[in-house]
This record gives C-alpha cells, structure tokens and sequence, in this order.
C-alpha cells in the first residue's frame, strides 16, 4: 500500500468498521497517523456515545485504545451505564467496559459537550472533570452526590443540565454570578433554589430555565429574568386541589400586572402536568405549541382528581 | 456525438465520448474551464495514467456513465459491490491500486468508492499478520512503540 497516497489510503479506511481501523493503526506508524489526523477527525468518531453500534463490538482494549487516541479531539461525549457491561465470575467482577474513573482521567481538551449520566458521579469529580475538559460548555449530570461544589473550575461554561442534583445555593449563586449562564435545568433539585435565582444579578443571562416546584407556576422568575425565553416548570407531590390554588393565583398575579401578560418575550412553558401546561397557555396568553381545545375549569378540576384518585370519579 | 481525445503518459491517444470521460470531475473541470473552442482536435494529455490502466478506465466509465449521481450522503454508504465491478476488478494488487490512484487524481467518484471498498473487503475479518503479508506493510514502529501496541492487544 506504499505506493497509495493519503488521500487513497484515508478513503479505504474509511470504508472500514472500527474494529478493523484499530487493527490497521496497530500495524504501521502511517496508518495510525492518517486514522488520528484525519480519519477520526470525522463528526462521528468526535460526537460520541458509549452507547453507540460502531464502538460495540470493541474489546475492552480496543475501546481504551480507541478512547486514548481520539479523546484529544473529541467534541461531544455521552457516559451512561459503565456498570451494565459487566457480568461476574467466581474471580471477582468483569467489565466489558472502563469504569467511569477512566474517563474522568483523560485528557478532553477539545471537548464542549459533556454528559455523564451516572448516580455515582460526586463532586471530586466534578474538580477532575473540570481541570481535564477546558473548553467545556455544556455539562449534564445527574447524581445526588453534585452540590455545585467546584463547578466554578468550568470557566466556559453556558449550559448546567443537573437534574435530581442536590446543587446548594451557594454554589449556585456563585456560579451564575461568575459564569454568563444561558441554560440551566435543575428540575428534582433536593434544594429550594428558586429564591436565589430570583435574588442572584447573574441569573439575568437565564434564556432556558428547568424548575421543581416553583412558585404560582414561575410567574415571578419570568417576570425577574429579562432574557428568559423557556421556563420548564415542574411539580411532583402536589394535590390537584393546590394546583389549582396556585393556577388561581398565578391568574390574578397575571391580571394584576402591567401587561396582563406573563412578559411577552417568554415563548414558552412547559409543565410535566399537562392539564396545568394547557391552564397555563391560556392564563399567560401564549400561543400553544399545537392547537389543541381547551378544558374549562371545572373539567380541569375533575380530570385532575381523576388523575390522582380514580377511585373516586367511579 | 461528441467525443474528447485523451493521451495517456505513455503517449497513447485514446478518443472516447464526452458524457464518458465527464464521469471524471478532473476532465470535467478541464473542459468547463478552458472552453475549448474545438474540443474534438484538442488533446487531454493525462500525464498520471498509463495506457493499460486508461483502457480500463474506459472501459469502467462507458458502462457507468449513465449511472445518477452518487450522493454525499454519508449514512447512505452501501458497502455492496455490483456483480460487474466485482469481475472488472479481478484483477492483481498493482492495478487495483493503480486504478484508485487513476480514479483520485481524475477525481472519479464511483470507481474510487468501488475500488476501495474492494480493499477495505480484503481487510476485513483477516488477521493483522495476513494484512501485514497481503499488503506487504512494513513495520514502521520503533521497537518500543511496538511493544506499547503489542501489550495492548493482548
């Protein structure tokens, strides 16, 4: 194959399954160099998911090879699920796959969009992470362990996606004031946070907002944060009946104000309750995402019973 | 019907029609650019490709040449090889690597896909030592790097 150019010798490789372009950079210094600087450099070896076929039928060496030579340039990374490769012996637990600690250690310096879904992530990671992903913008977890404890260590940081966290308001306030912040989602957050969003100068920079429990369905939040264009409310727990004491208030919050509006800029809201989201459309004047017929309230009243205690309606 | 002349490096001309010798974006370009007053008493000269390889290229693009347009879509790869291709290249290594470094300098889309995925065919499902020996690859590695890549596949 000496006599090919790189052009040629990078369009047959291409045309092979990873599994086999592992192979080939383990046999020559080249193929190696054309699979690192050219080839890998694609969207799809740089945009990836544990989870995706094309890394599937790696060996667990292959997958670490494959990872040490190509996470330098990766952009975008999904981590889910490191555990459920393995299977057990009597010699002790399996793998198929790194353990979570193997992708923390490497080196991510091109990567903007991180998201490891993974309960056991704690915030001593969160510092690794920080120190080996320099460029990132986009961070997205999930584990009870994540306080916000050095999150600060992200200084690009636009987008905080950390669902069923248990993100302090210190850190948090100290985040948003430090980092221009556009997206942040703490829906099922163990901590009340809704008071020093409201109260912090640097969640002004807010456009898309992801909320548990907010209060009169985050009429205040929208009215305070003067770029919000997406409010994702949400509610777990709550009796139909205060639901529909706070979809009464938020109306009259509504009428009461200057513009008899939710602020106009808002383009919408989204609620894990349907029946409020569609309430919500109307009190708020917003256009719905898909026409659709609007219950009166009474109906809403009985749905909503209907939903939470069936037994009864019957 | 009109017709191009072309001139492979070892001075052959070879005179074939011009929707045929447009499967090649090299030619193509050429023809578009130069406007070529009479391009029939023109000659291409192809100073990369020798007459053995030119006649069976020819011979590939008066067969596809009404073939659509490939598209660039990369998800829609198919990694088959037609019936036709497959017995056009049965040929040795020499020429199927001369017929891709033919079909990349005159920029040749579908016999440079078809002739690569031949070698990427005879890649797969062999053993790194059978590659070594059909493709006669070198060892290129110091001997400790070798040692890195060895202990890793194991």
């Amino acid at each position: 194959m000496d006599q090919l150019n790189d052009d040629c010798v990078c369009h047959i490789l291409e045309y092979l399954a990873l599994v086999d372009q592992i192979k080939m950079s383990r046999l020559s210094e080249r193929f190696r160099d054309l699979l690192c600087l050219i080839v890998w450099r694609k969207p799809r070896y740089r945009n990836v998911s544990v989870s995706d076929t094309m890394l599937e039928p790696l060996s667990k060496a292959d997958y670490i090879y494959f990872f040490e030579l190509t996470s330098e340039a990766m952009e975008e990374l999904y981590v889910w699920n490191v555990y459920n490769k393995a299977f057990d012996s009597y010699l002790g637990r399996h793998l198929l796959r790194p353990e979570l600690a193997f992708y923390l250690s490497r080196d991510f310096g091109n990567l903007r969009k991180l998201c490891i879904a993974d309960a056991s992530m704690n915030n001593s990671m969160i510092h690794t992470v920080a120190k080996n992903c320099i460029k990132l913008t986009s961070l997205s977890v999930s584990s009870p362990y994540i306080t916000g404890k050095h999150m600060i260590g992200f200084t690009k940081l636009d987008t905080l996606v950390a669902r069923e966290c248990s993100i302090e308001p210190n850190f948090l306030e100290e985040l948003l004031d430090q980092r221009k912040l556009t997206y942040l989602d703490l829906t099922s957050n163990r901590h009340d946070v809704e008071e020093v969003i409201l109260k912090t100068s640097g969640s002004k920079h807010l456009q898309r907002l992801g909320l548990s429990n907010a209060q009169d369905y985050g009429f205040h939040l929208a009215q305070q944060l003067s770029q919000l264009t997406t409010l994702v409310v949400s509610y777990h727990d709550i009796e139909p009946d205060q639901q529909l004491e706070m979809l009464e208030r938020t109306r009259k919050l509504v009428e009461n104000s200057n513009c008899k509006k939710f602020p106009q800029r808002l383009q919408s809201i989204l609620c894990n309750v349907v029946d409020v989201e569609v309430a919500l459309e109307l009190i708020s004047g917003l256009e719905t995402r898909q026409p659709r017929e609007a219950p009166k309230y009474s109906e809403l009243l009985k749905i909503m019973y209907y939903l939470s205690k069936p037994e009864m309606i019957a | 019907m009109p017709f191009v002349k072309l001139q492979s490096s070892d001075g052959e001309i070879f005179e074939t029609d011009d929707r045929a010798a447009k499967c090649s974006g090299t030619i193509k370009t050429l023809l578009k650019d130069c406007q070529l007053e009479d391009a029939e008493s023109q000659i291409i000269p192809l100073p990369n490709v020798n007459s053995m390889i030119l006649t069976k290229i020819l011979l590939w693009v008066n067969h596809h040449k009404d073939d659509e347009p490939v598209d660039d879509n990369e998800e829609d790869r198919t990694y088959s090889i037609s019936q036709w291709d497959a017995e056009f290249l049965q040929v040795d290594q020499g020429t199927l690597f001369e017929l891709i470094m033919a079909a990349n300098y005159l920029d040749i889309r579908g016999l440079m896909e078809v002739t690569c995925k031949t070698v990427a065919n005879m890649i797969t499902g062999r053993t790194p030592e059978e590659i070594r020996r059909l493709f006669n690859i070198r060892k290129d590695f110091t001997s400790s790097e070798e040692e890195l890549v060895r202990n890793e596949s194991e």
